[in-house]
């Protein structure tokens, strides 16, 4: 089977659906604050690339220790600060309070699976490829910053797999979706 | 440790290993980051990562060996390098008794060192010696102890005592850099400047409830509002509006260590007004609406641990550190919703009011 762009696109988006259903956060209240002057020189510094690209040190180690624990994407769009799990209420803190609702995190797998049928039907709608591609671009972006301005928050509220296979997916297809854009017409990919 | 990481930079050799100083090879623990790295060998993350250009400084493996540079290079061949230090069983230092006819410059080439040596080693005031002196020829010796994680053959604990012969210079152990403070450091002698003359029970945080702000427009504020000892907190965190991201501002109650003015006088504790414990700290910000920035995160996290450092150091107790919100839940909900209050309190212990 030749593999394409349409055949990466539906991988991936099967990729952001499950990260979607695997763990995104898990409440962690034992979470070692020992090296405060770590804790203070991430704050201080502006990594651009650990921010929004990479992952920092904290987020690394976090993924090795738990990684079946915490709620998933899916439950955390759902529910609200009200939510009994401490994990839930602070999720919301995490992905809602600067503006960004949690339930606008179920546009992660609707975009992923707009993006696939965009790269089936280019030909026919390359605005739409590339609308979508700039909104999911957008969504990353956005989610990232979050991320990294919620910083503190997440000291007591480790990332897991989930979140990390939901946005490097989003990223991913991005970029099949640029490169597919910015292909000429007539090759075939 | 850390005295053996600096006594290895200036050239100490370990029993049995060799050594030479062009870098010190450590093997990746659980939980090291660059960072820690870098603070615990005393060169910067960036020296590491140029030493290093193959390792993904987000993610360190454990088991990974990692270049320190400037740091002698520990290897495990198990035989000792022909160095200017030889080990000792002893460590006691050799010892010259002045005979007639000697003179330091004399004692000095006889033992193949310096006279600035003899002179610190024996701790003389003038180059005059007299006979039947004794005088110490070689360096004091030094006890080295050491459970390093290193790629080193045999034990990891390595205990040694080693006497130079002859020392280029004296052996003396570099004691570890001072705590180095991104933000307290501007304001540190301020801070410093007044004796603490109060036990500070509680640090209480709160927010300035604007977007912007500074220490000298909430000082005319609260000065309009009569308060006659102007800004009711002791010190201000900027959001980079109108004072800098992070930039902590000392208020006049801190300089005269007077009470704070940040809390309802009707708050008591054992008949006394919680204001005259009560370190008041304010980020300039509205976190019902935006987060604090980063910087003031940071800012604050410094100026806290700080403040209970001078505390123990005058024979406080550390004060407790709590949110306005907190030590006054039926009247605010300051800090605000987007404080990150429970990952502070988390830090700070448990004894935070949470």
């Amino acid at each position: 089977m030749k593999i394409g762009s349409v055949q990466i696109g539906w991988a991936l988006t099967v990729t952001v659906a499950l990260g979607f259903l695997m763990p995104w956060v898990r409440f962690a209240p034992t979470a070692a604050f020992d090296d405060q002057a770590e804790i203070v020189a991430q704050l201080a510094e502006d990594n651009w690339l650990c921010d929004y690209v990479l992952m920092n040190n904290h987020d690394w180690r976090a993924l090795r220790q738990n990684p079946a624990a915490g709620e998933s994407g899916l439950q955390v769009a759902l529910t609200g600060r009200d939510a009994d799990d401490a994990a839930r209420a602070l999720a919301e803190i995490l992905f809602g309070e600067a503006g960004f609702k949690n339930k606008a995190l179920l546009l992660a797998p609707l975009l992923a699976a707009a993006g696939a049928v965009a790269l089936m039907r280019w030909k026919k709608a390359r605005h739409w490829l590339i609308a979508l591609m700039v909104t999911q671009a957008a969504f990353y972006f956005y989610l990232r910053w979050q991320l990294r301005d919620a910083y503190v928050n997440r000291l007591v509220l480790e990332l897991n797999w989930g979140v990390w296979l939901t946005l490097y997916g989003l990223a991913l297809m991005t970029l099949i979706m640029s490169v597919r854009a910015l292909l000429p017409p007539k090759v075939k990919w | 440790m850390r005295e053996l990481l600096y006594a290895l930079r200036f050239g100490l050799p370990l029993l049995a290993v060799v050594t030479n100083l062009s870098a010190y090879t450590h093997t990746v623990k659980k939980g090291d980051t660059l960072y820690s790295l870098s603070r615990a060998h005393g060169v910067s993350v960036e020296v590491i990562v140029k030493a290093n250009p193959n390792i993904n400084a987000a993610a360190l493996r454990v088991g990974q060996t990692i270049e320190i540079p400037g740091q002698p290079n520990v290897t495990g061949s198990g035989t000792t390098s022909p160095p200017a230090v030889s080990v000792t069983g002893g460590g006691v230092p050799t010892v010259h008794v002045v005979k007639k006819g000697d003179t330091l410059t004399a004692i000095a080439k006889q033992h193949k060192v310096t006279v600035s040596d003899l002179t610190a080693w024996n701790k003389l005031a003038s180059p005059q010696i007299n006979t039947g002196q004794k005088l110490k020829v070689s360096a004091p010796p030094l006890t080295v102890t050491s459970t390093m994680s290193a790629t080193v053959s045999g034990t990891d604990a390595v205990s040694a005592s080693v006497k130079p012969a002859p020392p280029a210079k004296p052996l003396t152990v570099i004691q570890p850099p001072p705590e180095k403070y991104l933000f307290v450091s501007r304001v540190k002698k301020q801070i410093d400047a007044p004796k603490i003359s109060r036990q500070w029970k509680y640090i209480v945080v709160h927010h300035s409830g604007s977007r912007r702000g500074n220490a000298a427009i909430f000082e005319y504020d609260h000065r309009r509002r009569g308060m006659e000892n102007g800004l009711a907190y002791h010190f201000i965190i900027g959001n980079g509006t109108d004072s800098g991201d992070g930039e902590i501002e000392i208020g006049g109650r801190w300089r005269r260590q007077l009470k704070g003015g940040h809390l309802r006088t009707e708050l008591t504790e054992n008949g006394v007004e919680i204001n005259e414990t009560a370190i008041g700290i304010c980020l300039v910000g509205d976190f019902e609406k935006d987060r604090p920035t980063r910087k003031q995160i940071a800012a604050l996290i410094e100026l806290v641990n700080y403040l209970n450092k001078r505390a123990v150091a005058a024979g406080y107790a550390k004060p407790r550190f709590t949110v306005h919100g907190t030590i006054h839940p039926r009247h605010t909900d300051c800090p605000g919703k987007n404080f990150p209050k429970a990952a502070l309190f988390r830090m700070f212990g448990a004894g935070s009011g949470e």
